[in-house]
């Protein structure tokens, strides 16, 4: 992905296909790349959420560690 | 051979030369100080000079000895052999000695009192701790004796400096002047002038215009211990405190530094007292503060605990919203699986749009022979004609 894209900004953009997909009347030529791009910013998503998962519990380890506290 | 004149005659004069032999007899000369040459050789047989002793003895004037104004009877003699002229002396007048000596004194203390040397010396402030003495006395006598034991007892550290000076005969005022002169450069807190017991004629250099003038010029205060039962002495008057013992004039110097050590001892009795009040101030204010910092541990260990929980609230919290978004993107994973197309088409189905209008065909009843259908396979799309339905 070359743009500039947010998590936030990914997941809103992945309801979104999700909604249309959804409704009665698919546009089945939009089908397909509906789908390649919800692949794509799927993988975004899961990356950033398993980098902020890895991000979040090196933090929360000093929090534990007392010896990494004031250090 | 000696002639005698039968009547007595009473003369009057100084006496020099005086000397006594062993038999009792004593012989001098009379001179008028004022007319020189102007003298008389006067001899006292032992039995007469017995009798003129007790009357002197009796009146408190001590003995006879040089410099001494006398009046005397006597009957006048001729020595045949040497055509010398002797009074044999008969009887003494003491009132004439008491008089001379009261005359004496006053006309000092007139002198003494005109230029304001009798106040001079008791002027000075008198020491708080006299303990360096400059001492005025005679060598060994029982006066010396007497005040330095006084100061010795006392367990106090008197330093005494001594000037030893005779206090007899007619040298004696000027000694005793030069003696008190010496202290005027040395470091004493006191001069002392310390004379045992006396005749009035032996206290009489005490009485000296020259003893009271080096006393008023001494810009230390003298004490005096000059024992004497009657009239204070000129050199009493001149001094700044005057006892009537040299023992108490010891006395006096070991209790005004008794006094003070007592002062002292108070001092430090108060200082003690004053400063374990403060300690005991200070630690009391120790203990409050131990405690006020133990209060403020406490409260510090609570902030802690408050801060830890907060921690591990934050970490479930922020912990489950990752887990939320892991599980939401996992179902939206599925669901999208799910709808792909590519894999139906791969296996042979087909996608049917109206190749004009682009809608789905998804019945037979939205054909009529002759529509174009777009045919959607795996590898992309054909066109075809409705021929037949």
């Amino acid at each position: 992905m070359s743009e500039d894209l947010t998590y936030g900004e990914a997941l809103a953009e992945l309801r979104a296909i999700h909604a249309r997909l959804s409704a009665e009347d698919v546009d089945v030529d939009r089908l397909l790349e509906d789908v390649q791009r919800a692949a794509t910013l799927l993988d975004f998503c899961q990356k950033r959420i398993t980098a902020v998962g890895e991000q979040l519990e090196e933090v929360l380890a000093d929090f534990d560690d007392p010896a990494a506290q004031g250090s | 051979m000696v002639t005698e004149f039968p009547t007595p005659v009473w003369v009057r004069g100084e006496v020099s030369g005086y000397r006594r032999t062993s038999g009792g007899a004593v012989f001098f000369r009379l001179a008028d100080p004022e007319v020189e040459g102007a003298a008389l050789d006067v001899g006292g047989r032992g039995i007469v000079m017995a009798d003129v002793e007790r009357v002197l003895a009796a009146t408190g004037l001590g003995g006879l000895r040089d410099g001494v104004e006398i009046r005397i009877r006597g009957t006048v003699g001729v020595n045949a052999r040497n055509s010398q002229i002797r009074l044999s002396l008969l009887e003494i007048d003491p009132t004439f000695i008491a008089g001379r000596l009261a005359m004496e004194r006053a006309q000092v203390l007139a002198r003494l009192s005109a230029d304001g040397a009798l106040g001079a010396n008791r002027s000075i402030p008198l020491p708080l701790v006299p303990l360096r003495i400059g001492l005025v006395t005679s060598r060994g006598s029982a006066a010396h004796g007497d005040f330095t034991d006084q100061l010795r007892r006392s367990g106090y550290r008197f330093s005494i400096k001594t000037a030893h000076t005779s206090v007899q005969g007619e040298t004696a005022p000027a000694r005793i002047a030069a003696g008190v002169g010496r202290f005027r450069s040395e470091s004493v807190d006191m001069i002392a002038i310390v004379r045992g017991g006396g005749s009035k004629l032996d206290l009489a250099v005490f009485d000296t215009e020259i003893v009271a003038r080096a006393i008023a010029a001494t810009p230390v205060p003298v004490l005096t211990g000059i024992g004497h039962d009657m009239d204070r002495t000129i050199a009493d008057e001149a001094a700044a405190l005057a006892e009537k013992t040299p023992s108490a004039a010891g006395e006096w110097l070991v209790s005004r530094v008794a006094e003070f050590a007592g002062r002292l001892d108070r001092a430090r009795a108060l200082i003690g007292r004053e400063g374990r009040e403060a300690l005991r101030r200070h630690h009391h204010r120790i203990r409050v503060v131990r405690a006020d910092v133990a209060g403020a541990a406490v409260t510090l260990r609570r902030q802690e605990d408050h801060l830890h929980r907060l921690g591990v609230d934050l970490a479930g919290a922020s912990r489950r919203v990752v887990e939320r978004h892991r599980v939401g993107l996992e179902t939206l994973r599925h669901w999208f699986s799910a709808i792909d197309l590519e894999p139906t088409l791969k296996r042979g189905f087909a996608i049917v749009t109206d190749a004009d209008r682009g809608t789905v065909i998804k019945s037979i009843a939205q054909v009529s022979p002759g529509d174009r259908l777009s045919v959607r396979l795996a590898d992309g799309t054909v066109v075809v004609e409705v021929r037949d339905k």
